[in-house]
């Protein structure tokens, strides 16, 4: 099958998976939009205006977290209960367009929600610099988180855990980081471990671009997201389970 | 000319159990048609289907699927083919038309014509009335001819069907098998797997027969028929002891009645008549492919 061939199926597949599912279901948008606005609201009835512009980073991260992270249900789902991977898989479609079909279709999903943030966000510091941060954050974040997601999915041995999973995931990589909040009220001796996850640096890359400075250096977070993003898409790439051993 | 669908002694060792899914099968496919793996549950059918369908990898043997083998040309192998997997679902809020008409564009066809193949399989599987419901709304039976639609829509050379007929009705049971056949003279070959012995007789070319991993039998139904010493066979609800019936010939439990396979028609005849004598009702019937297929998988220690 040829590259435009595969680029159309992605397309195909995601909208398959996303728009029509919703334009189906229209209460499934209430599933995406429930997590980050409740946290939002939360802080924001709690502490008041003055953590908005974290809050607004960290509702932001979330979503697309949430949708990297969700993959994990979704194509196990799709693999293991609807079988519609076993009929994709034995189709001229290929693996890395089954799996960017369902990356996109997450996407998708999100981007109602993401929206929204993107616009909060934006008023805070209206500027070029901060729609493109915006952009690149959002592309490199999906496409890590999406890559790990998928990665998991393919090694779920059944469907039980793999929801449970996937929520482990959005604790691990959008809740416990310095995503919602400053890295440094991280207590000194726990700080090497809040600059693993990727997320704290798209956290400290975003709030840069809003004013909200750190005491990180900014090129060594675009460096090491982008290092994370390229190290996933290879894992999905190559080591992702397609055919059982 | 490359064979259809050939395995060479193939065998599976599933890592996780150390279970042998297959041991040393072999057998070819060499023109167009319908091939059936027969067997009971856990035969080792699906497993092999998995094989060939470029989804699992075999321990050792081979496997080659039109002249190509599954595993260092499997790309090519799945532009060629397509597959129902056993107890598969089709997404809940979409509708059979979403199910067959996306994935015709997700295969490559253009606009035009995944709508004119997405018609035509709706009228050929009876599906245009429910086209546009969604598929949480149907039966189980209509949700698997969706499932069945998206893959005879795909005029793939060789398609793979897992249990095709599995739960529906006998109706569309019949109108399935006649959408095989007709799917096999237009557009393809055809490798199903069933445990369903009269799905076997009626659709295959060529039937291999599963038991427990293994190739325990293999041509067409003719050549299966003749593989049986037993032509006759006599059913008896109750008056004999099964040691009397052993003095007839072979002898197998079948819901509670006996059943005495023999191959002497006077021994048939005896028989019977010996169960009239003694007021209990007795029938008389050429052997089947099922009492083949119960003889062997018996045989085999199934």
């Amino acid at each position: 099958m040829k590259v435009l061939q595969n680029v159309k199926a992605v397309f195909v597949l995601a909208y398959m998976f996303s728009i029509l599912w919703v334009v189906r279901n229209l209460l499934s948008l209430i599933y995406l939009f429930f997590a980050p606005f409740t946290v939002l609201f939360l802080l924001y009835a709690m502490v008041g205006s003055e953590v908005l512009p974290y809050a607004l980073v960290g509702a932001y991260i979330m979503t697309i977290v949430q949708a990297g992270s969700d993959i994990v249900g979704d194509a196990a789902w799709h693999k293991l209960e609807l079988k519609f991977q076993d009929m994709m898989v034995a189709s001229p479609v290929s693996e890395t367009a089954y799996m960017l079909a369902e990356a996109l279709s997450e996407l998708l999903y999100a981007s109602p929600a993401l929206l929204i943030l993107s616009i909060f966000i934006y008023q805070i510091k209206p500027s070029l610099v901060t729609l493109g941060t915006i952009f690149s954050i959002t592309l490199l974040l999906w496409l890590s988180t999406s890559a790990l997601g998928f990665f998991i999915s393919t090694y779920m041995p059944n469907l039980r855990n793999a929801w449970q999973i996937s929520l482990l995931l959005g604790f691990i990589l959008a809740v416990l980081p310095p995503v919602f909040y400053p890295i440094e009220h991280i207590p000194e001796p726990l700080l090497w471990l809040a600059y693993v996850p990727p997320t704290t640096h798209a956290a400290i890359i975003l709030r840069d671009s809003i004013g909200l400075t750190s005491t990180m250096n900014i090129a060594y977070s675009w460096l090491i997201l982008i290092a994370y993003t390229v190290a996933f898409l290879l894992l999905a790439s190559y080591r992702a389970q397609w055919r059982e051993k | 000319m490359a064979e259809i669908f050939e395995c060479r002694n193939l065998t599976k060792i599933y890592k996780s159990s150390e279970k042998r899914g297959l041991e040393n099968v072999s057998f070819r496919m060499p023109s167009r048609g319908i091939l059936t793996l027969l067997g009971r549950n856990g035969a080792g059918k699906t497993t092999l289907l998995r094989i060939a369908t470029t989804q699992l990898l075999p321990t050792s043997g081979s496997v080659t699927v039109l002249g190509l083998d599954v595993v260092s040309e499997a790309k090519k192998v799945r532009e060629r083919i397509s597959v129902l997997p056993q107890e598969g679902r089709p997404f809940p809020p979409l509708t059979p038309w979403d199910h067959i008409y996306y994935t015709l564009l997700a295969r490559g066809l253009s606009r035009a014509e995944a709508k004119a193949r997405a018609k035509r399989v709706l009228e050929d599987l009876d599906l245009v009335e429910y086209a546009k419901v969604a598929a949480d709304k149907l039966s189980g039976g209509l949700r698997q001819r969706t499932l069945l639609a998206m893959v005879l829509s795909t005029y793939a050379e060789l398609v793979f069907l897992d249990e095709p007929t599995l739960g529906v009705d006998a109706v569309t049971q019949r109108k399935i098998w006649s959408l095989i056949k007709d799917y096999c003279k237009k557009y393809g070959s055809v490798v199903l797997t069933t445990n369903s012995i009269s799905e076997a007789e009626v659709l295959s070319d060529y039937i291999v027969v599963l038991n427990r991993g293994r190739v325990v039998a293999q041509g067409t139904v003719d050549d299966l028929r003749a593989m049986l010493p037993y032509r006759f066979r006599v059913d008896v609800s109750e008056g004999f002891s099964k040691e009397e019936l052993l003095s007839y010939g072979k002898v197998v439990v079948v819901a509670g009645r006996m059943r005495v396979l023999l191959d002497d028609e006077a021994d048939a005849r005896e028989l019977a008549l010996d169960a009239v004598k003694r007021r209990v009702s007795a029938s008389v019937s050429p052997a089947t492919l099922e009492d083949i297929f119960i003889d062997l998988v018996q045989e085999g220690g199934g």
